[in-house]
């Protein structure tokens, strides 16, 4: 997992529990980047992105209160970020053309921050960038989750209520699905 | 193990997942294929792509943006929200509201009588309209009775309705102080054009009391907007005649509705009232206004009784009054010799009265009334 979230300790999940507004605002701006980033891989689209973790946050605020700790904190907002996105999805509010728009806009807009770079290196991650929003939902899920965010399979398997089969399975396909549609970029 | 089974656990070799045992027969396999192992040096590469992607930062301003809806929402919000915005909600308390200011303006319409008075007015009425003549099962004014169809119309009537109708009689004057008497079950606005010009001539305000009295043998008002006025017409012939006070006796007493009126009646009929009601409508009318109205209205029924001797007829017909409790209500000249009289007959005394009159004199009928009303008006020409 990239990084680590800040304490998750009992004294820090106890302010959580027990509404503590700097202990829930310091939990915002821990994972905010990283359920941001997991929003936008999903939805493809900033707009949508900051609605769906804006909803996760505050669907976690009103249930800290019953925050078990079974999960680590940031598995427990990773699910709730991944179903939201995926409720969302599934429900035809997002749009296919949408999402590739707003893909090829999110890299142009990167290209453009760094106009010394890579030009090879851009290209390819564009191309990856683009891969990705290609695979299904259910792929490109695994995908996040796992390489880009560095869940633990049983964690998946936990946020998405899936088998470990499953994840298994599932994130094979999706990387090799990646894989031919990168593979120009791989020799 | 086969190349095909072998590349299904690559993912899995790379992320560590495998188990020992499965571990071994994959590397072992890797190592005597030369393509499945380019084919996992590809996936390698492949990963190291994906995991050199840069992290997507959140927009600015974001966590101030999720801290302030997180904010906790005043409880008259949250009620205004759970009151409102579900639909199954919102639409049954928007029916009970609809519900609850209907009978709010019910209930204001019942107890304001200014507002049913306005309404009364603002409705045709149907007076207005040219009167037809009277029919004979009309009830006719009468000066000692109330009128027959009292106590057999329906009595719905709110005390309210009775209330307003009341200080709306007093607020309004009817044309004749007999039609106050004989119609108290006349709407409103039957009375209320004659009390734009109450002194007009008899004919005018004798078309108003027709008027009234068709509306009294259509769908009654209240009956005990009717029964109210009655006892104000009971009161002051008591003053007149033993016997015209035994019939208004008889005549509450036969009427159910004034009787469960009770002490409503008895409270709003004093003595007083209708004095102070009839003085002024009599001074308005004249003195001879009394006569003229109910000369112009048409009795129940009417004949002719043709004497050789008058006064000894006026004395049998005295005799005969006594005798079946017929009241003479008036008399007046009717010229050439004759007298009109009016007399108020029981209907079950109308057989041996008529036969009284053939014993007195000729008797002719001139208008025999197809419907008996308790109380018949029988007008009398006392001929030579």
């Amino acid at each position: 997992m990239r990084g680590e979230g800040p304490s998750e300790s009992e004294p820090f999940l106890a302010r959580l529990r027990a509404g503590d507004s700097q202990a829930f605002e310091d939990l915002v701006k821990t994972y905010q980047h990283r359920i941001y980033g997991v929003a936008l891989r999903m939805m493809g689209s900033r707009a949508d992105a900051e609605e769906v973790a804006q909803e996760t946050f505050l669907r976690a605020h009103g249930a800290l209160g019953d925050f078990r700790g079974d999960a680590r904190l940031s598995t427990w907002l990773y699910a709730i970020a991944s179903r939201l996105s995926l409720n969302r999805l599934a429900s035809g509010e997002h749009r296919m053309a949408r999402r590739r728009t707003d893909t090829v806009e999110m890299l142009r807009g990167r290209l453009e921050d760094q106009p010394g770079g890579d030009l090879e290196r851009d290209e390819r991650e564009a191309a990856l960038h683009r891969a990705i929003a290609e695979l299904s939902e259910e792929r490109r899920v695994v995908i996040v989750l796992r390489d880009l965010e560095g869940l633990a399979y049983d964690e998946i398997a936990a946020a998405l209520g899936l088998e470990l089969g499953t994840v298994r399975s599932r994130l094979h396909r999706a990387r090799l699905e990646l894989k031919d549609k990168v593979e120009r970029y791989l020799t | 193990m086969t190349c095909a089974e072998n590349r299904e656990q690559h993912s899995a070799l790379l992320d560590g997942e495998l188990p020992a045992v499965a571990r071994a027969r994959v590397e072992a396999h890797l190592a005597g294929c030369a393509e499945c192992s380019a084919e996992l040096a590809r996936l390698t590469r492949m990963l190291g792509m994906l995991h050199t992607l840069p992290a997507e930062r959140a927009p600015v301003g974001f966590v101030d943006r999720v801290l302030a809806a997180a904010r906790p929402t005043p409880w008259y919000v949250r009620a205004w929200r759970a009151g409102t915005q579900p639909w199954r909600l919102k639409l049954p308390l928007e029916a009970a509201a609809v519900v609850i200011v209907a009978l709010g303006a019910v209930y204001v319409f019942q107890k304001t009588p200014e507002l049913q008075q306005a309404a009364r007015y603002a409705a045709p009425a149907p007076s207005s309209t040219p009167a037809p003549p009277p029919t004979p099962s009309a009830p006719a004014p009468s000066l000692t009775t109330t009128p027959a169809p009292v106590p057999t119309k329906p009595a719905p009537a709110a005390p309210a309705m009775s209330d307003e109708r009341g200080r709306a009689k007093k607020a309004i004057p009817p044309p004749a102080q007999e039609s106050d008497r004989t119609q108290p079950s006349a709407p409103a606005p039957a009375a209320a054009p004659p009390s734009v010009a109450p002194s007009r001539d008899a004919s005018r305000v004798e078309s108003k009391i027709e008027s009234s009295e068709r509306q009294s043998a259509a769908p009654a008002p209240p009956a005990e907007e009717a029964a109210k006025p009655s006892g104000n017409a009971v009161k002051p012939l008591a003053k007149e005649s033993g016997a015209k006070d035994k019939l208004a006796t008889r005549e509450s007493e036969s009427s159910g509705q004034k009787k469960s009126d009770g002490a409503r009646m008895d409270t709003q009929a004093t003595p007083a009232a209708p004095t102070t009601q009839a003085v002024p409508r009599r001074q308005r009318l004249g003195s001879r206004a009394p006569e003229v109205t109910r000369a112009l209205v048409p009795p129940d029924a009417s004949g002719r009784l043709s004497v050789s001797d008058r006064e000894a007829a006026e004395r049998a017909l005295v005799d005969l009054r006594g005798r079946l409790d017929v009241v003479e209500a008036f008399r007046r000249d009717a010229g050439e010799g004759q007298v009109l009289i009016e007399m108020i007959v029981p209907r079950a005394a109308l057989a041996d009265f008529t036969r009284g009159l053939e014993g007195i004199g000729r008797w002719s009928w001139d208008r025999d009334p197809s419907t008996l009303p308790p109380q018949i008006r029988l007008h009398i020409l006392l001929a030579r």
